[in-house]
């Protein structure tokens, strides 16, 4: 055994920095991706299906898709069937949640500013920039058009080339026409056209395909059996030989197409009309060789009438095909306008028009189609006049992309620029008057948005206002009796005011209002007599503890408020100073149809109250279940665990059915507001089961702390254990108000058209049919973005503030 | 003891009971924890309760505040008695300060807001008032630099002292302290006590449940040794270290010095 020696170091070792362990992106992947052969497995293997996903609806996106779908219906996925001329109010809410947004980022997650400018700068440049320079640098895919005595039959359907078509065009534009007989020397490029077709030639360009198809396949098939033959081991049985051959047989090939119809060996005759006065822009021109071309340049906007006929040999079926640039495709909408005046000097007025959109470049007129004889010349509309061929990125950006990204730049730059200026106006209050109050000011923003966000998007009533005033009678009521049990104790006197306080104020309303009419806030004045007893239970188990002088002050406050809110509108309405029918359309917020909200507005509205309004009522159900009063836990106790125990969809349903059933006055409630009552019960169950798991987790120790203090009951709850709770469930209350967002889109069963349902209804249009894809696509990115925004913000609140310095 | 020590003990003279326990007797369920408790605490007396585990030290004064319910005997705290009339117990809350093992510090509040809460709420004090005195407070126990942080922020010694400053917000005539030290590294613990002293020389009633024998034997009137839920010997500090008399006592004390 070695001796124990003792040692003393005197000298300090000096602190080195850390060896570099940089390493290489190959370094990195051996680690991380392909460490071991399962690994790499799984890598190859994940690598695969993502970039099979990725590029297969990429093509789809690029090549297949018909997303003018989107592009036409844009308003409708918005705000569907809201009043237009209430629109204005919605675009109001959202600039004022906009400016909000950007308020709560220089206050409250600045660090992420300059990460959104960043964004705001792109997504500025997509919208405003991108659409030019796809403009002026890639050209309009060509269209085809017929021009022909010839009838063509396809099944059942007839048709030929038509002799003028009306198109819209702007001032300075160039309509060029041209012979395409360079194009279709042989079948092989007819079918390789592409381009904008009208039906003939959409005919002429199937037939070619199939044709060009059949000779391809054929072909294979020959070779397939020369090998068979020559090959050591044959390809076929004998069976399959035969039945190959058979096969062979009965692939007739049709004549070439290009000789069939004798393509392009008349002489044609063109001109370009003014769509108003029908006076021809120039001297007709005629097309005899693919070398003359027709040039008209309009002179100014609207409406202009293309002719093109066949001029000899005059009797024969001929057909030709023209290429032709400055005609656009388009579509004819049905909107609203609120003032408009026409280049002709018609005014329209508040009225249904027809608008006319190029949709290229969204550019609209009112004006309606030419017509000649009485009769509308045919517009190039695009359901007939559709784009046929390989869709290239190209002709995709510059027919799908570029006129969509114009259509949202209008408001996408106004939301972005009002966020912008949310900051700033921040950045100059912390400023001027301090950090503190800034936040106290965006705090109190925050709390004002729900009801404004409310009244600008629904109107206000004369009965609503009614309503509400007798329920906030109700609420302070319930303050009231909170008091009295405070002051008095619980004696016969105390108990009686509650009972005849709490008949008042549901008897009240009912007097008042011709039964409830729309009176769907009085159901809350109803059931009055549960929460003014809980208030009396509080308050009389704090009897005594404090002085009735102090409470005395509190008293006839609440009494004095209460009685206003009471009286006030039994008075107005009984003497006949107000009528309860009155909407003010004139002067106030116009009441909207609740029936006709739909859309994103739908969604969001859903949403958004869904949660706030559930947000109290899961908090005193969470409360509730926690109680040591068993009437009250047992009946928080059932409502949660019956909610919780049935599918949102029967909730919804049950909702539609139930709330008529209440009260016959109840079936006035449009079914969106039913939907949302739903969406509240539903939420408030989950939302109090998150709560409870957050006040459980709350240590026993910090309700101990409190009440050694002195603390009541209340107090602690309200200043201890309810902040902390709320603090621990943010992560769970974000992830249900996320699924609630997208939950929501239920709603579509029970006959509302909100994101979802809209899809369904959109491809009913005649023009869309078969375009759900396309609409599942947008609104897939519009759950994603807003979803995807929530996380974000959920978690930049986990980390902000004294959440993140919490220790227990 | 020095004669220092006994001129500093004599500026507190031990005034008539503030706190009396006769035959006090509590259950959970089951089990006897607390028997025949009879105990009378005089008004600026100290008094340090020690005991095996489990023996019953923390029940028994989470009694005295009602954080735990007696089911036999009285209580009677500064002339009122404890029962179940919800006015008694507030107004005995408001009488008496306690400090806990774990701090209980509220985690979502600053210091000062920590310390204002109670005042303000059940005192009614107004804020001005309240930020005024808890300044005074955390002065006086040394950490003022450390009112806006929060409870996370601070070492634990920082932290049962600001527990201390909370409880005296109140304006306590009496101070119970469960373990104040045992959750702290040894470098702490002397912060805490030496907060504890000065708060014990200035006249506070207080009854401090603790290990730590130097300050039972520095500022302690009187120990109090219990055993399975009962008082086995009591006594002044120089009985119990130099000649403690019950062999549990006897034992208990040999196993901790
Ligand atoms: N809420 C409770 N329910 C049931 N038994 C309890 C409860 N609280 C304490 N006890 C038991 O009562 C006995 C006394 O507990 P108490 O906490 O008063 O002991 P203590 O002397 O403070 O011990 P320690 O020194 O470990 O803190 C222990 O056996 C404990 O297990
Ligand atoms: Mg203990």
């Amino acid at each position: 055994m070695t001796q124990d020696k003792s040692n003393v170091y005197f000298d300090d070792i000096p602190s080195r920095p850390a060896p570099v362990t940089e390493r290489g992106i190959i370094a990195w992947m051996r680690e991380n991706l392909f460490r071991t052969a399962f690994d790499t497995i799984l890598t190859l293997g994940g690598l695969t299906l993502v970039i099979i996903t990725i590029v297969s609806s990429i093509r789809w996106a690029v090549t297949g898709a018909n997303w003018y779908a989107i592009i036409f219906n844009f308003r409708s996925f918005m705000v569907g069937r809201y009043e237009p001329e209430l629109e204005w109010r919605v675009a109001l809410a959202a600039i004022l949640v906009m400016f909000f947004a950007g308020m709560a980022i220089r206050v409250w997650v600045n660090q992420i500013a300059r990460l959104l400018l960043g964004v705001i700068a792109f997504l500025l440049l997509m919208v405003l920039v991108v659409p030019q320079i796809i403009y002026s640098t890639i050209d309009v895919p060509p269209n085809y058009f017929s021009v022909g005595n010839i009838t063509m039959t396809s099944g059942q359907d007839t048709f030929s080339p038509l002799p003028r078509v009306s198109f819209l065009a702007k001032s300075g534009e160039i309509v060029t026409l041209q012979l395409a007989s360079e194009q279709i020397k042989s079948d092989d490029a007819l079918a390789n056209l592409h381009g904008f077709m009208d039906l003939p030639t959409r005919q002429l360009w199937n037939e070619a395909v199939d044709r060009v198809e059949l000779i391809a396949e054929r072909n294979e098939l020959e070779d397939l059996l020369a090998r068979d033959l020559t090959e050591p081991i044959p390809i076929f049985t004998a069976e399959q030989r035969e039945y190959q051959l058979e096969q062979l047989e009965r692939m007739t090939i049709p004549d070439p197409i290009i000789e069939q119809y004798d393509l392009n060996n008349i002489v044609v005759q063109v001109n370009v009309l003014d769509g108003s006065t029908l006076q021809p822009l120039g001297e007709p021109v005629t097309l005899t060789s693919p070398e003359d071309i027709a040039t008209f340049t309009i002179p100014a906007d609207g409406w202009y009438i293309l002719e093109k006929v066949q001029v000899s040999p005059e009797d024969t079926d001929g057909i030709a095909l023209l290429t032709v640039t400055g005609v656009h495709p388009m579509l004819r909408s049905l909107s609203f306008t609120n003032y408009l005046e026409t280049e002709d000097g018609q005014v329209i007025e508040n009225q249904f028009v027809d608008t006319y959109v190029r949709m290229l470049d969204d550019y609209r007129v009112v004006r309606a189609v030419p017509q000649i004889d009485g009769e509308e010349v045919p517009f190039v509309v695009i359901t007939q006049h559709q784009y046929r061929g390989t869709r290239d990125l190209q002709t995709y950006l510059r027919i799908y992309a570029a006129p969509f990204l114009q259509r949202i730049s209008g408001g996408l730059t106004i939301l972005l620029l009002v966020g912008v200026a949310g900051y700033g106006v921040a950045y100059l209050l912390q400023r001027t008057r301090g950090e503190k109050t800034t936040s106290q000011y965006s705090a109190w923003y925050l709390i004002a948005l729900p009801p404004v966000i409310w009244i600008l998007v629904a109107g206000v009533s004369v009965k609503g206002v009614l309503n509400i005033s007798l329920v906030l009678a109700a609420v302070t009521f319930v303050v009231f009796i909170y008091y009295i049990g405070m002051a008095y104790g619980r004696t016969y006197q105390t108990i009686a005011t509650l009972i005849i306080g709490s008949f008042f104020m549901m008897g009240v309303p009912l007097i008042v209002f011709d039964g409830y009419g729309y009176g769907l806030l009085a159901l809350f004045n109803l059931f009055i007599w549960l929460p003014a007893s809980i208030g009396f239970l509080a308050g009389s188990s704090q009897f005594g503890v404090r002085e009735i002088q102090e409470i005395r002050p509190m008293l006839l406050i609440t009494g004095g408020i209460m009685l206003v809110l009471f009286l006030a509108p039994a008075i107005l309405t009984t003497s006949g100073i107000l009528d309860t029918n009155q909407t003010y359309s004139d002067w106030f917020l116009r009441t909207s149809n609740q029936r006709n909200w739909s859309g994103l507005l739908l969604t969001m509205m859903l949403t958004i109250f869904g949660i706030i309004a559930a947000f109290p009522l899961g908090i005193g159900l969470a409360l509730g279940r926690r109680s040591n009063l068993p009437a009250i836990k047992y009946i928080c106790v059932l409502y949660i665990e019956l909610i919780r125990g049935s599918p949102f969809i029967t909730v919804l349903f049950f909702m539609q059915l139930l709330i008529p059933l209440i009260n016959a006055d109840f079936a006035d409630i449009p079914n969106s507001i039913r939907a949302l009552i739903g969406v509240i019960m539903f939420s408030a169950a989950y939302l109090a089961e998150n709560v409870r798991g957050g006040l459980q987790a709350i240590p026993p120790g910090q309700a101990e702390a409190a009440r050694a203090l002195g603390l009541s009951g209340w107090q602690i709850t309200m200043f201890i254990t309810l902040p902390q709770a709320l603090r621990i469930v943010i992560p769970a209350l974000v992830g249900q108000f996320i699924s609630l967002f997208k939950d929501t889109s239920l709603v579509a069963i029970v006959g509302l058209i909100d994101l979802t349902g809209f899809v369904n209804t959109m491809v009913i249009q005649t023009e869309f049919i078969g375009t759900r894809a396309e609409g599942l696509f947008f609104i897939t990115l519009i759950y994603f973005v807003f979803s995807y925004l929530m996380g974000y913000v959920s978690r930049l609140l986990e980390a902000s503030g004294s959440g993140s310095t919490r220790k227990l | 003891m020095t004669e220092e020590q006994k001129t500093q003990q004599d500026s507190h003279q031990i005034g008539p009971p503030i706190i009396i326990c006769n035959k006090v007797n509590k259950w959970f369920g089951d089990f006897h924890v607390l028997k025949d408790i009879t105990l009378e605490v005089g008004e600026r007396e100290v008094v340090v309760v020690i005991g095996p585990s489990g023996s019953g030290k923390s029940t028994l004064i989470r009694c005295m505040n009602r954080l735990e319910e007696h089911q036999e005997g009285d209580i009677i705290i500064d002339g009122i008695r404890m029962g179940n009339d919800i006015r008694n117990i507030a107004s005995i809350r408001r009488e008496i300060g306690m400090v806990f093992q774990q701090f209980n510090l509220f985690p979502h509040l600053t210091v000062l807001q920590n310390i204002i809460l109670a005042p303000m709420q059940v005192r009614r004090m107004p804020r001005a008032a309240a930020e005024k005195r808890a300044m005074e407070l955390l002065e006086r126990v040394g950490i003022p630099e450390q009112a806006n942080k929060y409870p996370g922020q601070l070492s634990g010694g920082q932290q049962q002292r600001v527990a201390i400053a909370r409880a005296l917000a109140m304006g306590p005539k009496i101070m119970l302290f469960d373990e104040p030290t045992s959750a702290l590294d040894p470098e702490m613990i002397k912060e805490v006590l030496d907060v504890m002293k000065e708060l014990a020389r200035s006249g506070m009633t207080m009854i401090v449940v603790t290990h730590e024998m130097g300050f039972a034997r520095e500022v302690a009137d009187r120990v109090i040794f219990m055993d399975s839920g009962r008082i086995v010997e009591t006594g002044t500090p120089e009985h119990f270290f130099v000649n403690p008399q019950h062999d549990r006592t006897k034992l208990f004390l040999s196993q901790i010095l």
